[in-house]
């Protein structure tokens, strides 16, 4: 496969970022509902194992790029399996990186409505979303990047600053029954639960933009170290909060925690403060998602340059956003079709494909020692 | 596939690589002079015979229809003809009377100072020096011209900037005058490695500049790339920096300004020891500086002059005179149509209450009273000096208390828009200040649809776009964004004597600036680098 245009070098702020505003601002979706509605009080443990196991198969295919410099993921995996299953791979995380940009996007949208626009119709307010994404998808990879790591302090210093307000509202002994659920039931669920850090496969597909290979390696572990610890402080928050009963029953915890804050008469309803922080993360990582899609379709396609993909996709990501009828239709599409069948999958497929490739290429680079000992 | 050819050309096509290295944008080209088109189109000797010189001079100038050039002819007691050329006002009368007509009707030898003469068989040369102001004399027979440099161009003396002031600090201002201009950034700086080079702009009219760099300090790439820049503009005649600048900055386009101007000496002088480039054009009271960044326009000469709190202190103010301009009309819309419950009841109660009479929505008031306080800005500028307190009154009493009784807008709305008017002055640099009176109504236009999700998209696209923009390919945010090596001297003054770095955006050669400075000081020794040393841990990536 042809190597893409490179959209500029990244450092490993910039990758960190990236996987923050990818992974770690799930907090404000309705993915930690999910958790806690199917494992209750071992939410927690399962998204430990979840951690777990997306950080090995991260390891796995990071240790593949290194093998081969220069190259993506999937150009890697080119390298050492049949290029018909490369491609198929290919279009596969098209489509997961497209319906994931529009459905999630579509889940906020709706939020937002709910939440504060009542009167606006989703319709318009995902226009709008669209043709901000647009704009800042055409000024490439280094530019989304940049504009991350700058918003990155600050937005994780307005979320623990809303932690900390929240402080009143918590009751750590609703942490327990722990874990509250069997042993094999923590087990099973690890496995739709992880799809939480599915997105890690987008940054392995950005290898090739990294300035080193140390930015790389650096940025995925500290990108992955706060996000995890992003989610599971927010996870415990909403616990904490609303119990693991009650928070399976709220569609947007962290939110709707945040807007029962109150400080006094003066300062109240610092809600609109955090809508702040939240739209401005979903804007962002709804950016990276969408960018990513394109430079896969590009590298699918073997187009030179990704960029006029890019009004292809947006249209796309807006009619499978407009296309679910209700918010509820939507939210069982991704909870039962992407979680299990797109999510997992990925994950999986990370691991199992690297620890191949890795075992692949370790062969065929002893063989050409051999080769040139001989 | 050929439309899709031609639209994939028109879109991308013509734009540059995202990664271009720094120094290294735009094309080269095809061809570049340092001297003007007139000179080099007419270099050629003059003809021997004076009535020859004349009738040239006169082709050249269209004289009769043109009537400030002077061709005055005299014959010397020794019977020598002479031919003396010169633009009406533009010479020094007085000293031609004195040391070349008085000698030479009294048969006395010429004594003209050397400085200020020169000799020349250029047709072309002596063109351009009566242009200029000089008096050209032609000696018949003689295969040479002499050029005496009277010239008394019409200059204003060294006054205080108009729009840079400053409390403490210099307060000399560049003047029209490029040689002044030049000489004000010498005396600031009286070094042999601060480089002047010279060009000229303009094939019709050609003007005077100056190139200015540190040398051994400047990245010659930087160097190189701005020098392109200015030697590759084709144009008749260039009256402004203001022109030049759109010539050579990155995105003529764009709201961000990518070149910055100073009409400050000393400012000049300061970008040039970090390793910037300043380029100097006659008739032009503002140098052009490259790169720019945001701190840049952000910064004003006075932080380093004052103690390094009172620096950072304005700083903020500064800051949040920039964000108060941008988001402040916005969250009043915001606020008003989509989130009423921000605001603490009290003040709700009051808003409301002075909006119950009212007929139009408060995006409309807010545009109608923004777009006002344009206008009076405007007209302030515009309106002659005497007239200048009248706008204010009559301002202030229509379109606020008037306006107010008459039910049109709401008392709140005056307040909002003064704040906003008022923040607006505070923003040092008149480049920034348009683009942020500009992206405001953006702003407002986005909370009138969307409320805070609105502004917050806002945001994040202009934040996205001031990344993207480059100077010279130093990204405009930098060396916030993306690391570079500084001194954390961006919205915190440091203390001078820790400025130790010059700054890693422009890529300098040399990156110490400051040495032990302090080594008598027990706490602050060794904080310094030592001289000759190259290398330290800034703030870097």
């Amino acid at each position: 496969m042809k190597t893409q245009v490179p959209a500029g070098h990244l450092d490993y702020r910039g990758f960190t970022a990236l996987i923050v505003f990818l992974i770690g601002m799930k907090i404000f979706d309705g993915g930690m509902s999910f958790l806690v509605r199917q494992s209750g009080h071992g939410a927690p443990i399962v998204l430990t194992l979840g951690a777990l196991f997306v950080g090995a198969a991260v390891w796995m295919g990071v240790k593949m790029m290194l093998l081969c410099p220069g190259m993506n993921w999937l150009e890697a995996l080119s390298a050492v399996i049949p290029r018909g299953f490369v491609h198929f791979f290919g279009l596969f995380l098209f489509a997961a990186s497209l319906l994931d940009t529009g459905v999630n996007l579509r889940l906020q949208m709706d939020s937002i409505a709910v939440l504060f626009l009542r009167n606006t119709p989703t319709v318009f307010l995902f226009a709008l979303f669209c043709l901000g994404i647009l704009f800042v998808a055409f000024q490439g990879l280094e530019t989304i990047s940049r504009v991350c790591s700058i918003m990155l302090p600050y937005l994780v210093g307005g979320i623990l600053l809303g932690i900390a307000l929240l402080y009143p509202y918590m009751h750590t002994s609703f942490i327990y029954p722990l874990p509250g659920i069997p042993v094999g039931e923590i087990l099973r669920n690890t496995m739709p639960d992880t799809s939480i850090f599915a997105e890690i496969l987008m940054i392995v597909m950005l290898a090739p933009y990294a300035r080193k290979p140390k930015d790389l390696t650096k940025g995925i572990i500290r990108g992955m170290l706060l996000s995890y610890f992003m989610l599971i402080l927010i996870l415990l928050l909403i616990i904490f909060i609303f119990d693991a009963d009650g928070a399976a029953l709220v569609p947007w915890p962290f939110q709707q925690a945040l807007q029962t804050i109150y400080i006094n008469r003066y300062i109240q309803h610092l809600d609109a403060f955090f809508a702040f922080i939240w739209v401005a993360a979903e804007f962002l990582r709804f950016i990276i998602t969408f960018y990513v899609s394109c430079l896969i379709l590009a590298i699918v396609l073997k187009l030179s340059d990704h960029r006029p993909v890019i009004p292809l996709n947006i249209a796309m990501v807006f009619v499978i956003g407009t296309w679910g009828s209700s918010i509820y239709q939507v939210t069982e599409f991704r909870t039962n079709f992407m979680f299990p069948f797109i999510g997992f999958p990925s994950c999986a497929a990370l691991l199992v494909l690297s620890i191949y490739g890795n075992w692949r290429l370790k062969k065929k680079q002893k063989r050409g020692a051999k080769n040139e000992a001989a | 596939m050929n439309a899709f050819h031609y639209l994939y050309k028109k879109w991308f096509g013509g734009k540059r690589s995202q990664i271009a290295n720094e120094f290294s944008l735009g094309g080269r080209p095809s061809a570049s002079t340092d001297l003007p088109v007139a000179k080099q189109d007419q270099t050629a000797p003059f003809p021997s015979q004076l009535e020859q010189i004349r009738k040239k001079l006169e082709q050249t100038f269209g004289i009769p229809q043109s009537k400030d050039l002077h061709i005055r002819e005299f014959i010397t007691p020794d019977k020598k003809q002479y031919l003396l050329v010169y633009i009406e006002g533009m010479m020094d009368a007085d000293v031609v009377n004195r040391a070349v007509l008085d000698p030479l009707y009294h048969g006395a030898k010429l004594e003209i100072p050397l400085l200020t003469r020169e000799e020349t068989e250029d047709y072309g040369a002596s063109i351009s020096s009566i242009l200029q102001g000089s008096v050209v004399i032609f000696c018949e027979g003689s295969s040479k011209a002499i050029i005496l440099h009277v010239e008394t161009p019409p200059t204003r003396s060294v006054e205080s900037p108009k729009t840079e002031n400053v409390v403490r600090g210099p307060q000399e201002g560049f003047v029209e005058n490029v040689v002044v201009n030049k000489n004000l950034i010498r005396m600031n700086f009286p070094s042999p490695n601060l480089m002047v080079e010279e060009l000229y702009i303009g094939l019709e009219a050609p003007a005077k500049c100056y190139f200015l760099y540190l040398r051994g300090v400047a990245n010659p790439k930087l160097v190189d790339e701005v020098r392109t820049r200015l030697r590759s503009i084709q144009v008749d005649g260039a009256i402004d920096a203001g022109e030049i600048e759109q010539f050579i900055e990155d995105r003529p386009r764009s709201l961000v300004p990518t070149v910055l101007a100073t009409e400050r000496p000393d400012r000049a002088t300061a970008f040039l020891r970090e390793g910037h480039v300043v380029a100097l054009v006659n008739r032009s009271p503002n140098a052009l500086i490259l790169p720019c960044t945001f701190w840049s326009l952000f910064h004003v000469s006075e932080d380093n002059y004052e103690r390094a709190f009172y620096g950072s202190f304005i700083r903020m103010v500064r800051l949040i005179s920039i964000l108060i301009t941008l988001f402040t009309p916005a969250f009043y819309v915001a606020a008003t149509n989509y989130h009423p419950e921000m605001v603490p009841t009290d003040l709700l109660l009051a808003i409301a209450g002075s909006r119950e009479r009212l007929p139009f929505p408060s995006v409309f008031e807010v545009l109608l009273m923004e777009f006002a306080f344009e206008l009076i800005r405007e007209a302030g500028i515009r309106i002659p000096s005497a007239l200048g307190s009248t706008i204010s009154i009559v301002g202030a009493l229509i379109l606020g208390q008037a306006a107010v009784q008459a039910n049109v807008i709401s008392p709140v709305i005056v307040i909002v828009v003064a704040l906003t008017g008022l923040a607006s002055f505070a923003i040092p640099n008149p480049s920034l200040g348009y683009m942020i009176r500009i992206a405001r109504f953006g702003m407002i236009l986005l909370a009138a649809l969307l409320g805070l999700i609105g502004i917050t998209v806002g945001f994040c696209t202009i934040l996205a776009y001031l990344v993207s923009v480059k100077s010279v390919g130093v990204p405009f945010l930098s060396p916030y964004v993306p690391h570079r090596e500084h001194n954390g001297d961006l919205l915190i003054r440091s203390l001078v004597f820790q400025n130790r770095f010059r700054p890693g955006t422009v890529r300098p050669l040399k990156k110490f600036r400051t040495w032990w400075s302090r080594a008598w000081d027990e706490e602050s020794a060794g904080k310094g680098g030592k001289p000759g040393e190259n290398s330290g841990s800034g703030r870097s990536s």
